[in-house]
């Protein structure tokens, strides 16, 4: 087999707080083939926002490798960041607060071009711009708008032509489309989609919404509290959910139809705290197969079938 | 999706040329002007500033400050208003317009020079402050709270009265007091812009620090800056009236409105004018600056805009 | 549909936010009845007018800009918009309630949940303190919260807790009509979940007739009993959730069920609605949602579409369903 585009190792992120140590990223382990798309989920503080940028290096990783076909991203210093960073972008949830409200759509998108020396000449740059409007749909008359004049779904168009501007190979998306009403939510994951099959990108798609997700992506990675809960593919994994997480997760989803109604399973109780958490399963606490083994020792991320792991006792 | 966008070649189509010259950015400038003209306020006090602004330059065609502004003349002492002098003229015979149009002049460089001082010490302290963080945040801002704990007024008149009272202490007294404010608006400014996505949008584009700094961070602190500006400038204003008041800014016989105030004070019973109207000229100029102040707030701020 | 006088009544509803620049039309001839233990689902995007309905019926609306310009709100059958600020305030919280989209801003943070519940049932109620607090101590148990708890302030509590906290300071005086605006759009799935099976047995306990206000059908699909399609401030679909769901005829109706990727069939493309929400201010002539409707003909952009009944309960504003017209609807998802 190949080697994959992207490849994660034992990634850990903390942050110090006040009262301790908040286990962000607690030791997650992935890779990616070209071309795919890898669905993180999660509720709130489970850690996907901060894997993504942990993976662009937009926080420094606690611990872990980072290797972005073959190459270590951890190790690379500033200059050589920067020419990686050239095949690795980003498109942020918020659409308001990830553009810069003094520039123009132009500027914006330009930007990143700018800043590689991509072209020599102002116009040539503009070129670009118009070429890159197109493609994401955005009327080439807002080119000198500002960001606060447009809806939220242009906005989610400037961010995205401008994650394209240097041609990358692999783009995380950090919940692209949870800011915005569900028809123009729809646009924006069409747009993504034509996109990966228009120019072989690679995705990371980080969302807390399971139908976005199980629309959008190959596999799936379901991440509670900074660990890792269950990968698979996500035919499988909605098929044949084996963490108990995964299962509550996957029942609570709010389906748009009369029919097919799954049933049910109600969680005790609510996310406890990321800083200092005990020894033992995160979900522990809230799992109602909890067992004497689980508040005591972490359960290991095993395989338990092709291409499907799970991080739980009752597997192993 | 058009499929005509795959062209690889980046020249403009006229057509393209035509976009951009339809669409052209609008500048800094002209966008806040845009805002401001819907803020009668705002506008009102920018055509008094400008105003004031204009005498103040051509302060010299218009009175002599020798021979009218100065120099006595003990022929008409204490006259009301009248043709020859729309404001009266005061003990010494002087004409009371003629002092308070050298007045402006000399307020408006109070104004500015002390603002532009503390703008550019308080703004760069607090910029670091906010960008580095840490110990030299703490010990920094510590600091600058000491001051901030002392009433400006009293600040200042603690500096003159070290220095000396002459126009260039009353300067320095002032741009001092006013440092702390700055340096406290400038680093809440950057730190609220510096966790902002679009810095994190910033960098995974491959934006160095310098860039961040004077492509991000700057542009999104001149709002604020400048609203704070107008309102120190007419505290600015103020201050220097009321320390030459009391005799401790601008010393006479320089006609401050301060101490034109302060030297009226004596013949206030019979010849009210000669309090009125500097009052009124300090008054106007400080209302004008506040009113300016609070337009360029909402003018400047994108989001407020639509 | 001549039976007993609903709880809630909303006739011919129009609000409008007038402004130096413009007049925006938020609110456009709405009309609907919820009766006694019934849930209608509110649905519409960003912008549809839903909150402003929602704040009509409280008459919370901020007056000026906000101008009720017509229309009839009937509490079992009394009208309510003559009534007077004082009369208003008698009413809320007793009669009607209602539950904000964001618990973060809801809750006073300097008051103890209980004090906060207490505090509403002595403003209506004729208690003495210890009782009000004893009631306040039920109403947490109510909704899934230790009585014990009463003593604590809103910063110890989750964001779900904080929405089962005010959702008990909605229902501590049984009001007759409940209106949640957006109740479960800032929780996460799982707390989400939690938050509307307590919503449906207290729905069940009380009786009472409740507004939904949701932008997701998923959320309709779990609770409600008959839903309302908003746009551009106008029902253009109402009807009892099985007719939505199962036979919905309004295209933009199917605009939205299409933009939801489907659980079953995830390789199946979505078919979004192109374009954006009209602005309020500078509404299309004609059906409002032409501009962006698959199947407009000329005749769309001349007429705004009647209310036609397609049963006595579903009825949709679209020319497609009016006699003579020649607008049809061919090759969608409309059965």
């Amino acid at each position: 087999m190949s080697q994959p585009l992207l490849e994660v190792k034992n990634l850990v992120k903390y942050f110090k707080t006040k009262s301790g140590m908040l286990h962000a990223v607690d030791d997650i382990s992935f890779s990616i083939d070209e071309g795919k798309t890898l669905g993180i989920v999660g509720e709130s503080g489970c850690g996907k926002s901060t894997t993504g940028r942990c993976i662009l290096r937009l926080h420094e990783p606690t611990s872990g490798q980072v290797l972005f076909n073959g190459q270590d991203i951890t190790k690379l210093n500033q200059n050589e960041l920067r020419e990686v960073r050239k095949d690795m972008q980003i498109v942020f949830q918020d659409p308001y607060a990830s553009l810069n409200p003094r520039k123009t759509v132009s500027e914006l998108i330009g930007e990143p071009m700018r800043l590689h020396g991509m072209f020599s000449s102002r116009l040539e740059r503009d070129a670009k711009v118009l070429r890159l409007m197109d493609i994401v749909g955005l009327a080439p008359r807002f080119v000198n708008s500002y960001p606060h004049e447009l809806d939220g779904g242009r906005r989610q168009r400037i961010g995205i032509a401008r994650a394209l501007a240097l041609n990358p190979k692999f783009i995380v998306c950090d919940e692209p489309v949870s800011a915005l009403d569900v028809s123009i939510q729809a646009q924006i994951l069409n747009l993504l989609k034509e996109l990966q099959n228009e120019f072989g990108i690679t995705y990371i798609f980080i969302t807390h919404d399971l139908s976005v997700v199980n629309y959008f992506s190959d596999d799936i990675l379901v991440m509670y509290l900074g660990k890792m809960m269950e990968l698979a593919p996500s035919e499988t994994l909605f098929a044949n959910p084996m963490h108990p997480y995964t299962k509550a997760l996957l029942s609570a989803i709010p389906i748009p139809s009369l029919h097919n109604r799954p049933e049910r399973i109600l969680l005790r109780g609510e996310i406890t705290s990321p800083i200092n958490p005990p020894a033992g399963c995160r979900f522990a606490p809230r799992c109602d197969y909890c067992k004497d083994i689980c508040t005591k020792v972490t359960p290991d991320f095993h395989k338990v079938d092709t291409d499907h792991y799970v991080a739980c006792h009752l597997y192993s | 999706m058009k499929k005509e966008s795959k062209k690889n070649d980046f020249q403009l189509s006229p057509e393209e040329m035509e976009i951009l010259k339809k669409y052209k950015k609008r500048s800094f400038l002209a966008e806040t002007w845009r805002g401001l003209r819907k803020n009668k306020g705002a506008v009102i006090g920018l055509i008094i500033i400008a105003l004031i602004a204009f005498v103040a330059i051509f302060a010299d065609l218009l009175y002599d400050y020798e021979e009218v502004v100065i120099m006595p003349d003990y022929s008409a002492t204490l006259m009301s208003p009248s043709l020859e002098h729309p404001l009266g003229t005061d003990e010494f015979g002087r004409d009371v317009l003629a002092r308070i149009v050298h007045g402006a002049r000399l307020s408006m460089e109070i104004a500015l020079l002390s603002t532009a001082f503390s703008l550019s010490v308080g703004g760069i302290i607090g910029a670091y402050s906010g960008y580095l963080g840490g110990k030299f945040d703490a010990i920094v801002m510590r600091i600058m709270d000491i001051f901030l704990a002392i009433p400006n007024m009293l600040l200042a008149l603690a500096i003159v009265a070290a220095l000396g009272p002459n126009l260039f202490n009353l300067i320095l007294a002032i741009a001092i007091s006013d440092v702390p404010r700055f340096a406290r608006i400038l680093r809440s400014t950057v730190l609220s812009i510096k966790d902002s996505e679009y810095i994190e949008a910033s960098k995974a584009a491959g934006a160095r620090t310098t860039t961040i700094v004077f492509r991000e961070i700057i542009p999104n602190c001149i709002a604020p800056i400048i609203v704070q500006a107008s309102i120190v400038m007419a505290a600015a204003i103020i201050i220097a009236a009321s320390l030459s008041f009391i005799g401790l800014g601008v010393q006479p016989p320089a006609p401050e409105w301060g101490a034109m105030l302060s030297s009226g004070r004596s013949y206030m019973r019979e010849y009210n004018y000669l309090v009125l109207f500097p009052g009124l000229a300090i008054v106007i100029t400080v209302l004008a600056f506040n009113l300016l102040g609070d337009g360029l707030r909402d003018a400047l701020d994108p989001r407020l805009k639509r | 549909m001549a039976h007993e006088i609903p709880e809630l009544k909303v006739e011919n509803l129009v609000v409008e936010y007038v402004t130096e620049d413009a007049v925006v039309h938020a609110v456009n001839d709405v009309s609907f009845e919820v009766p006694k233990g019934s849930t209608m689902g509110l649905v519409g995007e960003t912008g549809a007018g839903k909150t402003t309905t929602a704040l009509s019926i409280m008459k919370l609306l901020p007056d000026p800009p906000a101008k009720l310009v017509s229309g009839k709100i009937e509490f079992a059958g009394e009208d309510i918009v003559p009534y007077s600020e004082k009369q208003m305030d008698a009413l809320r919280g007793s009669t009607v309630s209602m539950v904000f989209q964001d618990p973060m801003t809801s809750l006073n943070p300097v008051l103890t949940v209980g004090d906060q519940i207490a505090e509403v049932i002595r403003r209506h109620q004729r208690v003495s303190k210890l009782e009000a607090r004893t009631k306040a101590k039920e109403m947490l148990e109510l909704v899934g919260i230790s009585g014990d708890r009463a003593g604590e302030y809103p910063h110890q509590f989750s964001g779900g807790m904080k929405q089962r906290v005010i959702i008990a300071i909605a229902l501590a005086c049984n009001p007759k009509i409940l209106i949640a605006d957006e109740p479960t759009t800032a929780l996460d799935v799982t707390i989400q979940a939690q938050v509307l099976s307590m919503m449906r047995d207290i729905k069940q306990k009380f009786d009472t007739a409740m507004i939904l206000i949701t932008h997701d059908l998923g959320v309709v699909a779990d609770i409600c009993d008959t839903v309302a399609i908003m746009y551009a401030g106008r029902i253009i679909e109402y009807g009892k959730i099985e007719e939505i769901f199962d036979d919905f005829k309004h295209p933009y109706t199917e605009g939205l069920f299409g933009s939801l990727p489907n659980l079953q069939k995830r390789h199946e493309k979505l078919k979004p609605i192109k374009g954006l929400m009209p602005d309020p201010s500078d509404l299309p002539t004609g059906c409002y949602f032409h501009p962006r409707c698959k199947y407009a003909t000329a005749e769309c952009a001349k007429r705004q579409p009647k209310k036609t009944y397609l049963s006595d309960t579903h009825y949709v504003e679209c020319l497609a369903y009016e006699e003579g017209t020649g607008v049809k609807i061919e090759g969608g998802d409309i059965k």
